[in-house]
């Protein structure tokens, strides 16, 4: 299918000894949102991770829209890529990370047009117009000149959303966000990536927030010992689990 | 229950905290008037003792002679520290390289030159003749060579002083990058090579900007340091401001007075250094405090006057300043 945006086969990655991930296989459609959910160490991070080569992996393959990043092919031969390339490659995927990650030295500004500018070769004006644009989406438009550390964790989060959507991105991936914020942060930063699903953006969310996946996934990934034990729809998996690891593990989020 | 525990606990007295005196602290007051005795007898050994000629001293100050072995000391002092922080992040970036003979060769370098004293070196540069009588551009192990030079034209005290105090700079330097790399986040590489940095672009935008904060520190004691040493370059009769003043001393005998001289350009040179520091420490806080351009001594005098009228503001400074580290 034409509007597939990832695609992941039989994925396979050890860490030594450690066998993370056991053959993982899965798509995402162009507007999809994918939700994946699963205990902590059953290897959410390394898949994420392996989609935009940031882990290597040992067999198997994920393309994103059609290239597989960290690889090139020559006259039917499939090499590893030089940096070079891996970097181009991995220009139009936008990734939020759990510790927000965000320059530190910079300001909001600064960090929202340092990729689009140097990277992307897209005029300075034209950037910061664009910035300008995303901090008002995300509710920041009067932080330009801050520097992160000033930032609540809450904000600090949306900079980085609006950081990874500077840069115009294909696909966007989502690491336990709002896992570092207190409590009551974790709304604002939801909230503010609801908005990005009902844009039509294609996102995958690793997360522990039962009702994001509730409201927002288009499909919902359950795994666990690095298997994907059971995909589909938010109100199959959430409310009628077939699996009983899966049932396991919703009984943690059941209100109390 | 909480509330009888609390009622059976009643102050004796209830006295105005504004009213209360302090004591007299001996200790502090001993001390204070033993270091005022020192001072006094200093200040008269330093005006009363005649060998100290300070008549010489001032003669002597800012003679042209004097003024350019200042300029030497100078040039040459930044000159190798250039050499030796380029050369320093070289071997900084080898020695945390994954390719393994880089990284031993960086960590051979630094043993080397860390290990061994600089006035060795320096004479040893100097002595390079005697090594190797001629140094060649071609093709090694007796193929035909394109240039040669005699050792003796290449070493003169000037390059060899430079030799010797950049490649020593260098070990010194690489260390203090070494550090203040890995005092960065892991996950502002991350973040950099997931929007498509290349390894130099994560290093030069990302990585280097905020190692500056801890390399600073540090650079200032090499700076200040390498100024000093470049006086043990006197051994190889490069004509800096120890070599000067001795080599007037020795004609005119007035060794106290022109070591004086000398003492007093060092401690201006670094003293100026001190203060540049602290400059330059202050723009690569850059993101961790709120008050940028100023220097700390600029900012403590400030200060003052800011804390009273904004107190939610200086408890907001406050607050991001001990945020710092933990991330
Ligand atoms: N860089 C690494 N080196 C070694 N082991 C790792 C590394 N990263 C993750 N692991 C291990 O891989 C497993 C899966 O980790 P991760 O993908 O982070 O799980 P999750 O994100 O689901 O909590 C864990 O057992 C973890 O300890
Ligand atoms: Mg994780």
């Amino acid at each position: 299918m034409s509007d597939t945006v990832v695609t992941a086969s039989n994925v396979h990655k050890n860490f030594g000894d450690l066998e993370v991930l056991k053959g993982v296989s899965f798509d995402v459609h162009k507007g999809e949102v994918v939700v994946i959910l699963g205990p902590s160490g059953s290897g959410k991070s390394t898949l994420l991770r392996c989609i935009n080569h940031l882990e290597d992996m040992e067999t198997g393959s994920i393309a994103v829209n059609g290239v597989q990043i960290g690889f090139e092919t020559k006259k039917g031969d499939l090499y590893r890529a030089k940096d070079a390339t891996i970097a181009r490659q991995r220009r139009k995927v936008g990734m939020v990370f759990q510790q927000f990650n965000l320059f530190q030295h910079m300001t909001v500004m600064e960090n929202l047009i340092e990729v689009p500018v140097r990277l992307h070769r897209v005029p300075r004006d034209k950037a910061v117009t664009r910035a300008r644009d995303l901090l008002r989406q995300v509710g920041l438009d009067d932080r330009e000149t801050s520097y992160p550390r000033q930032l609540s964790g809450g904000q600090q989060q949306r900079v980085a959303i609006a950081r990874a959507l500077a840069i115009n991105p294909d696909l966007l991936l989502f690491d336990e966000p709002t896992s570092a914020l207190d409590p009551e942060l974790v709304g604002e930063v939801l909230a503010t990536m609801r908005g990005l699903a009902d844009a039509g953006h294609t996102m995958i969310v690793v997360t522990h927030e039962i009702s994001f996946a509730r409201q927002a996934a288009d499909t919902v990934i359950f795994m666990d010992g690095g298997h994907i034990i059971e995909q589909g729809a938010p109100e199959n998996v959430l409310e009628s689990p077939k699996h009983e690891r899966t049932r396991e593990f919703l009984k943690r989020f059941l209100p109390v | 229950m909480r509330s009888d525990t609390q009622a059976s606990f009643t102050p004796r007295l209830h006295m105005d905290v504004a009213d209360a005196r302090t004591h007299i602290r001996w200790g502090q007051w001993v001390a204070r008037i033993i270091v005022f005795l020192v001072i006094v007898w200093l200040a008269q050994f330093l005006f009363t003792n005649p060998n100290f000629e300070w008549g010489t001293v001032w003669a002597w100050f800012n003679a042209p002679s004097i003024i350019k072995a200042l300029w030497t000391t100078l040039w040459l002092a930044f000159v190798s520290m250039v050499l030796g922080t380029v050369l320093g992040v070289v071997l900084a970036v080898a020695r945390m390289s994954h390719n393994g003979l880089l990284n031993a060769a960086a960590g051979v370098y630094i043993w080397f030159f860390r290990g061994t004293p600089l006035l060795v070196q320096l004479i040893f540069w100097f002595n390079m003749a005697a090594l190797l009588p001629q140094i060649s551009i071609g093709i090694p192990f007796g193929g035909p060579q394109l240039i040669i030079w005699s050792t003796n034209d290449l070493i003169t005290p000037l390059t060899a002083a430079l030799l010797g105090l950049a490649l020593n700079e260098a070990a010194y330097m690489a260390e203090v990058i070494r550090g203040g790399l890995l005092s960065v986040d892991p996950g502002q590489r991350e973040a950099a090579r997931a929007y498509g940095m290349s390894s130099g672009q994560s290093l030069i935008r990302v990585v280097l900007p905020q190692a500056m904060r801890s390399i600073i520190p540090p650079t200032g004691n090499q700076l200040i340091n390498i100024v000093k040493a470049t006086s043990q370059v006197s051994v190889i009769a490069m004509s800096d401001l120890l070599y000067t003043v001795q080599s007037v001393y020795n004609r005119t005998f007035e060794t106290i007075p022109l070591l004086l001289v000398a003492v007093i350009w060092y401690l201006i040179v670094t003293s100026i250094l001190n203060v540049a520091q602290s400059f330059i420490e202050d723009h690569y806080a850059r993101g961790h405090n709120s008050e940028q351009g100023l220097p700390a001594l600029l900012r403590k005098l400030t200060s003052k006057h800011r804390r009273k009228p904004g107190g939610a503001q200086a408890a907001d400074h406050s607050q991001a300043r001990t945020k710092g580290p933990e991330k």
